[in-house]
């Protein structure tokens, strides 16, 4: 039993489980088990409902057994020779996710800061050397929501509510979440009142740091006045503090520029 | 002897010629129904890539139509009818037709207007009257349903025209309307409070819109309220019944009582008893009074 990950201590990586082994993983609020059966890959999962759970704990050896409970979320994957090996990949939400400060956050004319924010993974699970995809399950689901001028036009997103922290360090450390930098300059004559930030997560890729912390792109976010929407870059890896990083995961979806710019629009204040 | 007249008949109308011309004819028909079947195939097949499942089926007919025309044309051709003098018996035809199926002719154009207008495409589930289904077809003279105990249903163009259709997945969110009562006694801030955390535990629960709380006013029997949760058109029946389940453990948790109708008889004042009297029954004194506590 190996974890095949080339970050010490992080949960995600190959494993060699053998037949008849299941193992254990608790990664934030989520814990779920995967069984290597006698002609099949078997996983069951029980989702907790506190976003902030920062526990990360693995168990290879079936020091941990599968509750009675967890069958409600369980699915197998046939095979006619089982493979050992088994992969955990973490993976940025499907859908782009809307941020909201818990306290309204406002910028001066001319100022530029940034915020850290943090959001939620989806696990994929995949078997065997050829990785053939298993399951894709959030870490913990969070909440729909809509992201449009009006109850016609928009998309559907998820929803997270965000401290905004300024600094880094002040950010808890949490496995089942990725760190994204958004970067906001204020080129505007008035205040900027930051509501909501659409993430186009879907968009982004994942990056790991050498402390098994789990990154996004950097984001930055300019605004201009006279316009209600800003328009939104995306670098090409995490910011400086991240470290060495290394890219574990492309994203889910390319993005063409004229999409980014129409997911974009609209992308500060307003309400309906 | 009546036999052998009809086979003498016969065998002089179908001369070697006649029934090699009609041979011709019916390979030209199946054929031609073959191609028009391949061709309106292949034009859905190009359609279909550029335009939603509707255009391309209405596409789909209309190339089945021209091809199965022509064909039908050839196919008297063939047999030596002469088109023109069909076409003028068609004239006149139409004129009988037309006023024996007037109900038809209005579902045909109602049909057509339909298919202008497009209040709703295939696939998308419509109430009309009573009847709640998914589009199947839009057709000419009527639209198919399959409704959600799986029955089929067909509405004639007509009908649709005439009466309110309600479309049930044309916009991407659905709002959910929750008729609550609670008691008198209870803080309808504590209540607010408590239904608008039950919406944002529930994932399936839109963050935005809000939820929205409206009192409705003072029912007979419970202060009434409406509370309104928004979530995904494909979502919207696995949220309201997680909805329903949800508000009434959280209600219960909290102690907070929905009331049934209450049904008080008060005999118009506060101290008197409610007199009783019992028939039937053995011979009794004056009659016995319930005091208001005991109603």
């Amino acid at each position: 039993m190996t974890n095949g990950s080339a970050v010490p201590d992080a949960w995600f990586g190959d494993y060699l489980l053998q037949p008849g082994v299941t193992a254990f993983w608790q990664i934030g609020p989520m814990r779920f088990w995967l069984t290597h059966g006698d002609q099949e890959w078997r996983f069951a999962s029980l989702p907790g409902d506190d976003t902030l759970d920062p526990t990360l704990e693995r168990d290879l050896t079936g020091g941990v057994p599968e509750p009675p409970e967890a069958e409600k979320g369980a699915s197998r994957l046939g095979f006619r020779r089982t493979p050992d090996l088994v992969s955990l990949t973490p993976l940025t939400a499907d859908r782009p996710m809307v941020v909201k400060p818990i306290t309204p956050f406002l910028l001066p004319p001319g100022e530029e800061l940034t915020l850290y924010i943090s959001t939620i993974l989806w696990l994929q699970v995949t078997v065997g050397e050829d990785r053939r995809e298993f399951l894709q399950i959030p870490l913990f689901r969070p909440s729909d929501t809509w992201f449009g001028s009006s109850t016609r036009d928009g998309e559907m997103c998820y929803a997270l509510q965000t401290s905004a922290r300024l600094r880094l360090e002040n950010l808890p450390r949490r496995p089942h979440r990725a760190i994204s930098a958004l970067v906001v300059r204020n080129r505007a004559a008035q205040n900027l009142a930051i509501e909501k930030v659409l993430l186009p997560l879907p968009h982004m890729s994942l990056f790991a740091a050498e402390d098994g912390q789990l990154w996004t792109e950097e984001v930055t976010l300019e605004h201009t006045d006279g316009r209600h929407e800003a328009p939104l870059d995306l670098s090409d890896g995490p910011p400086a503090q991240a470290g060495v990083t290394r890219r574990i995961g492309g994203p889910r979806q390319r993005a063409p520029r004229g999409l980014l710019t129409r997911a974009f629009s609209g992308l500060m204040g307003g309400g309906y | 002897m009546f036999q052998a007249i009809i086979d003498l008949g016969l065998s002089d109308y179908f001369t070697q010629d006649r029934l090699l011309t009609m041979a011709r004819a019916v390979a030209v028909l199946v054929v031609g129904l073959l191609l028009a079947r391949l061709v309106a195939g292949a034009v859905m097949k190009v359609v279909g890539r550029r335009t939603t499942q509707q255009d391309a089926m209405v596409v789909r007919r209309l190339a089945f139509s021209l091809v199965m025309g022509l064909v039908v044309m050839a196919f008297l051709n063939i047999l030596g009818l002469d088109l023109g003098v069909l076409l003028g018996a068609a004239g006149i035809l139409t004129v009988a037709v037309g006023f024996a199926s007037q109900t038809s002719a209005s579902n045909l154009i109602s049909g057509l207007f339909l298919i202008a207008e497009r209040p709703f495409v295939v696939g998308d589930v419509i109430r009309i009257g009573t009847v709640t289904g998914e589009v199947l077809s839009i057709d000419l003279l009527s639209i198919k349903l399959r409704t959600f105990d799986n029955l089929f249903v067909r509405v004639p163009n007509e009908e649709i025209i005439k009466t309110q259709v309600t479309n049930l997945t044309h916009f991407p969110i659905r709002r959910f309307d929750m008729k609550l009562g609670v008691a008198y006694k209870e803080d309808l801030d504590r209540v607010k409070e408590l239904l608008m955390e039950t919406a944002r535990a529930n994932p399936l629960c839109l963050i935005d819109p809000e939820p929205l709380f409206i009192v409705e006013g003072f029912g007979p029997s419970s202060l009434d309220f409406q509370f309104s949760v928004w979530a995904q058109r494909e979502k919207w029946l696995e949220m309201r019944n997680s909805m329903h389940v949800e508000v009434k453990r959280a209600l219960d948790e909290a102690g907070i009582e929905i009331p049934f109708p209450h049904v008080t008889l008060y005999t118009g004042s506060v101290t008197e008893p409610f007199p009783v009297k019992v028939v039937g029954g053995p011979p009794q004194g004056p009659p016995v009074g319930l005091s208001p506590g005991d109603q």
